[in-house]
């Protein structure tokens, strides 16, 4: 069930009816509600995929409640151990099996040995980095003793399968959702509304911001051979404010529709292109993946301590594997290690946490050297989306060598009819508004609400592109 | 939660009324800017009699000059060939020319592998969707759209639908009156040179044994009195099963021909099944010289 979809319009309701006015007095019938909720929510997608959610949900509850009784360090570990091969088999298998039988007959035949290539007919079931990542976060805190594992199956359940963030996050902590299971909620007024404000400023992200620019990016990655230099460097500042606008809406509706129900998710975007430099990028881009890449991996591997050695392979170790979260594909990877170059000599000179606060604290306007730092951040961060929607490394190199090479820089007509530079305008209106509210969570709260929500509902009634749906890009991770 | 309710309802009150808005507006503007699309131009046309008629798919839209056709024979001529048109799209044509009470001399129908295929034109529906309110399209549509209702009765959903080529953008160039890039009394929409170097096109390898819209169309000339003469248009000479047209001179014994004219003209087209302008030229002339009345 897509969020964007007229399914979910009347799935919401009805479970929120259900959920405040039958279910209100009665906690564990409310947490059952979500429970079902949530599996009609993935199932409607395919319902076979549900045995997976459910069998790693009895393994990790199982796991947890063993590990509280376990004192023995060595078992504890084997226990810790069962947990993360049994949830990255799952990952492995559905997300990367077919890349490692291909990237191995690659290698052969690239050492001159003929080999018979034949691909699994996989599915790869949507949502499925997520919810592992989140199970796995369980367990491992639970390892830890950083918290307690629950009893209740149904919370537990709850908690791995709640719908608003199951299929493309933001990837919740136990630690921070579990025990909002647990409590009694009370509907709250503003929490509600700020809820609504979220879904439907996320909708206008995703289908007036990600859906337009998709439109734009898929003509000219897919014919990059005929674009010149300016068409290129818009098609990837396009697909920049589309997977932007994509992710970045479903978690704002993700995180609205959670507090209709009265729980809180965490923020997983935070105006990330007003970032000054790529450490400050990676503090507002996916912020959810981020800290749990630092909490469960770059801190374990010695974070920024130890020698220089050390912290180079940490900072490659973490953006590489946080590529390769992404797809089954080596461009993820170079997008990865791209951006681990970037960061680098900011961790080198000590200089990654130089950013900090919000850009242009107090004033309108941003210094010189403000709009200097976004731009080149900006500009870093295109370079780094061009891998990421190339479909092969070769593709992404071919794009990059015609954009420095052919330079000419006359507006192109696309084969979707239209002019290669008419995004623009919106995409300026979208960052303006950013810009304006960047001190918010959403623009639509605060003063004159109701007169900033139509307007954002007429723009997208008139902007919209509802005839090609546009599936959540992250749904694919 | 009633604060909550109250805020919600207004919210989708709030809704409704854009909806109803958006649709009076958009509506308003198609139904009174100038044409920028054939069907538009067809529905505000003035003329009572258009002597030469073209229907089609792309290969009737990028391959007959009508203007050609007047300045050769004297005679009012038009092109309503649609990118992606089917055969119950030429029936729909015929039917506007009806309901306009057009009178013709002649209707000339291109037709070849979509003999074979059942379906619409999206891009004609997406011209059509605005004129919802006219008889013989709404009945199009009710016929043909499962979502015939959502796009008739609810507000503004038309617009969304087909938003690619009646959204904001064409709303935006209808309002401010900007011309369409082809001569729409014309209908001619030229290609220009070649698609790409190799030309190769596949024909479907069987016939359908009959196609109830040719029939239908064939009833409705009847009824109306109207002249139908069916055509193909030339395909390049690396077309395969090009005996697909010999099959469908059977099953229309009145079919005209031209399918091999440019078979050793590659030069003429821009790919395999559509002609470029030097083709269309050409071939017009050839049609006009051939089928026409020349000496007014």
């Amino acid at each position: 069930m897509f969020f964007n979809s007229l399914t979910f319009a009347a799935f919401l309701p009805i479970v929120f009816i259900l959920y405040w006015f039958v279910f209100k007095r009665h906690l564990k019938s409310q947490n059952l509600l979500v429970l079902v909720a949530s599996y009609v929510f993935y199932g409607w997608w395919d319902y076979r995929f549900l045995s997976l959610i459910i069998l790693s949900t009895i393994v990790d509850y199982f796991v947890g409640l063993a590990l509280q009784k376990q004192q023995d360090t060595k078992k504890r570990k084997w226990l810790l151990a069962c947990s993360l091969v049994f949830n990255l088999s799952l990952l492995g298998f559905f997300k990367y099996a077919n890349f490692f039988i291909e990237s191995w007959v690659d290698a052969w035949q690239m050492l001159g040995v003929e080999m018979q290539s034949s691909s699994l007919q996989i599915i790869l079931p949507v949502g499925i980095s997520f919810y592992t990542f989140q199970t796995l976060s369980y367990t491992i805190d639970v390892y830890r003793k950083k918290m307690e594992p629950t009893s209740s199956f149904v919370q537990f359940a709850t908690y791995v399968a709640f719908f608003p963030q199951l299929v493309a996050g933001p990837i919740e902590r136990a630690s921070h959702l579990l025990p909002q299971f647990k409590i009694p909620r009370t509907f709250n007024f503003e929490t509600a509304k700020s809820g609504v404000h979220l879904i439907i400023w996320g909708l206008f992200q995703k289908v007036v911001i990600a859906d337009s620019c998709a439109t734009y990016v898929n003509a000219i990655f897919t014919n990059y051979e005929g674009m010149n230099s300016l068409t290129l460097l818009l098609g990837a500042v396009y697909f920049a404010f589309q997977i932007y606008g994509d992710f970045a809406g479903y978690s704002n509706i993700a995180i609205g529709v959670a507090r209709l129900l009265g729980f809180d998710l965490m923020r997983n975007f935070n105006y990330p292109y007003f970032s000054r430099d790529i450490a400050e990028f990676w503090r507002r881009w996916h912020i959810s993946l981020s800290t749990w890449f630092r909490d469960y991996l770059y801190i374990p591997l010695g974070g920024s301590k130890g020698s220089k050695t050390q912290q180079i392979r940490n900072v490659f170790v973490i953006f590489i594997v946080s590529g390769f979260w992404h797809g089954a594909n080596w461009t993820f990877v170079a997008w990865g290690a791209l951006n681990a170059l970037y960061f680098l000599p900011l961790l080198l000179l000590k200089q990654n946490r130089n950013n900090i606060d919000i850009v242009a604290g107090g004033r309108f306007f941003p210094s010189i050297k403000e709009i200097f730092q976004i731009g080149s951040t900006f500009v870093l961060t295109c370079l780094a989306w061009v891998f990421f929607r190339s479909s092969s490394i070769t593709d992404s190199l071919a794009y990059l060598e015609r954009l420095f090479t052919n330079l000419e820089f006359k507006k192109q007509y696309l084969n979707i009819e239209r002019y290669s530079v008419e995004m623009l305008l919106l995409i300026a209106f979208f960052l303006g508004v950013e810009w304006v509210y960047r001190q918010r969570e959403t623009p639509l709260y605060g003063k004159f609400d109701m007169v900033k929500i139509v307007i954002v509902l007429l723009m997208i009634i008139v902007f919209g592109v509802f005839s090609e749906h546009q599936s959540f890009i992250y749904f694919q991770f | 939660m009633k604060r909550f309710l109250i805020y919600i309802i207004t919210t989708l009150i709030a809704v409704c009324l854009l909806l109803f808005m958006m649709d009076y507006i958009y509506s308003y503007v198609y139904k009174h800017a100038v044409p920028r699309n054939k069907v538009a131009n067809l529905l505000a046309t003035p003329l009572k009699n258009i002597d030469y008629v073209f229907i089609g798919s792309s290969r009737v839209d990028n391959t007959i000059d009508a203007s050609l056709i007047t300045k050769k024979t004297g005679k009012s001529a038009i092109n309503l060939g649609v990118q992606g048109g089917k055969l119950d799209d030429y029936y729909l044509m015929l039917q506007l020319l009806a309901h306009k009470k057009i009178s013709t001399d002649s209707v000339f129908i291109q037709v070849d592998y979509v003999y074979n295929i059942d379906g619409t034109s999206e891009i004609l529906k997406s011209n059509l969707i605005p004129h919802i309110n006219v008889p013989v399209i709404d009945t199009y549509i009710k016929e043909r759209d499962p979502n015939y209702w959502s796009l008739r009765y609810v507000p503004f959903f038309r617009y969304m639908k087909f938003d690619y080529k009646i959204g904001f953008r064409e709303f935006f160039n209808s309002s401010i009156g900007k011309a369409p890039k082809h001569n729409l009394m014309n209908g001619y929409s030229p290609k220009y040179k070649k698609q790409n170097s190799v030309l190769q096109y596949k024909l479907p390898d069987t016939i359908a044994k009959e196609n109830s819209v040719i029939e239908k169309i064939k009833a409705f000339a009847e009824a109306e009195e109207i002249t139908i003469v069916f055509f193909t248009a030339p395909f390049c000479k690396n077309t395969q099963n090009i005996a697909y047209v010999d099959k469908l001179k059977i099953q229309l014994p009145s079919l005209i021909d031209y399918s091999r004219l440019f078979i050793d003209r590659d030069d003429y087209f821009y790919n395999c099944s559509h002609l470029n302008n030097s083709g269309a030229q050409k071939f017009t002339e050839i049609f006009t010289d051939d089928h026409l009345n020349t000496n007014p």
